[in-house]
């Protein structure tokens, strides 16, 4: 089973933070990761998102992109704030490609629960629409990274960035 | 400092020849990397290799988008079995950033290194071709992007 982590693009800022929608840049940067993907034909069949607006929108694109006959669904407990261990627990039973699109930290502490079975300690950067495909190993419990991308490496840097 | 860590691309077996350089696939999948390397805007300092000829076909391939085609040098202590101690203290010593291009284990055993502090504390599904990009920050080493040949359909 493929596994694909997503972080939501960049969002316009807000007063309330959990409707703040993508911004202009981040909209053109997931559809430019979505487009990459595409490409290269990866698909999947289920896409997840948490209940807050930037993921879901950052969802929508990647779904009509990468899942044109999956499903779409909202999800609790992958919010900023979600417990990490119990989604990892909880991927036990997963055995679909899904692609699920959420926020920083929850989506680097899954990737460092996964890679290094601890979610502390920081071993990814992941910035804003950036997606990490994991493989589920046939030997046992254990994920492995295949590969990671973010919107800087599909199209190239901003002007006035980096 | 960012440290790109490479496997070599597919090499030919023992048995069609004892250099084993690299097969037509490998080569292909170099040339896409390569390419899928300059579109990501990618240049580095210093490149380095293990002597080996499919580690060294392969540096040469990626030196042309991301070194501006020089030629990189062999440095000791890249082997497939070898200690990761000296690519980490090259790594230190280095300011600009740096590709190694070389073998398994050693590759997924310095990305471990380099993330957890153990060689044997993450899992990645390396395969010949795979470039994994760190980034060492005031935080210490941390993963920024990870490709591999087989994603890259055609580019």
């Amino acid at each position: 089973m493929r596994l694909y982590l997503v972080r939501h693009g960049k969002a316009e800022m807000g007063a309330h933070d959990s409707d703040r929608p993508l911004s202009a840049r981040g909209r053109s940067d997931v559809e430019a990761v979505a487009s990459f993907l595409k490409h290269q034909d990866i698909s999947v069949s289920r896409v997840v998102h948490s209940t807050l607006t930037r993921a879901r929108e950052t969802a929508e694109i990647l779904a009509t992109a990468l899942a044109p006959d999956g499903v779409m669904e909202e999800m609790d407990g992958i919010e900023p704030w979600g417990d990490v261990r119990a989604f990892v627990r909880g991927l036990v039973r997963w055995d679909e490609d899904t692609m699920v699109c959420g926020h920083e930290p929850f989506m680097g502490e899954t990737a460092s629960m996964l890679m290094t079975g601890r979610a502390g300690g920081q071993v990814v950067t992941v910035k804003t629409g950036a997606v990490m495909a994991f493989n589920r190993s046939p030997f046992g419990p254990n994920w492995q990274m295949r590969w990671m991308i973010k919107p800087r490496l599909v199209r190239g840097p901003k002007p006035d960035e980096d | 400092m960012k440290l790109y860590l490479v496997q070599h691309a597919a090499a030919v077996d023992k048995a069609i020849h004892p250099k084993r350089p690299l097969s037509e696939t490998g080569l292909a999948d170099a040339i896409k990397m390569a390419a899928y390397l300059f579109e990501a805007d990618i240049l580095v300092e210093r490149m380095v290799h293990s002597g080996k000829l499919r580690a060294e076909e392969t540096a040469n391939v990626l030196s042309k988008t991301v070194w501006l085609g020089q030629t990189p040098h062999v440095i000791e202590g890249l082997q497939p079995n070898d200690s990761t101690d000296r690519l980490m203290a090259l790594a230190h010593e280095t300011h600009g950033d740096l590709m190694a291009v070389g073998h398994l284990p050693f590759m997924e055993r310095m990305v471990a290194r380099c993330l957890t502090g153990r060689e044997d504390g993450a899992h990645f599904g390396f395969e010949p071709g795979t470039v994994a990009c760190l980034e060492r920050t005031d935080d210490g080493w941390q993963l920024n992007w990870m490709q591999r040949p087989t994603t890259l359909r055609d580019y």
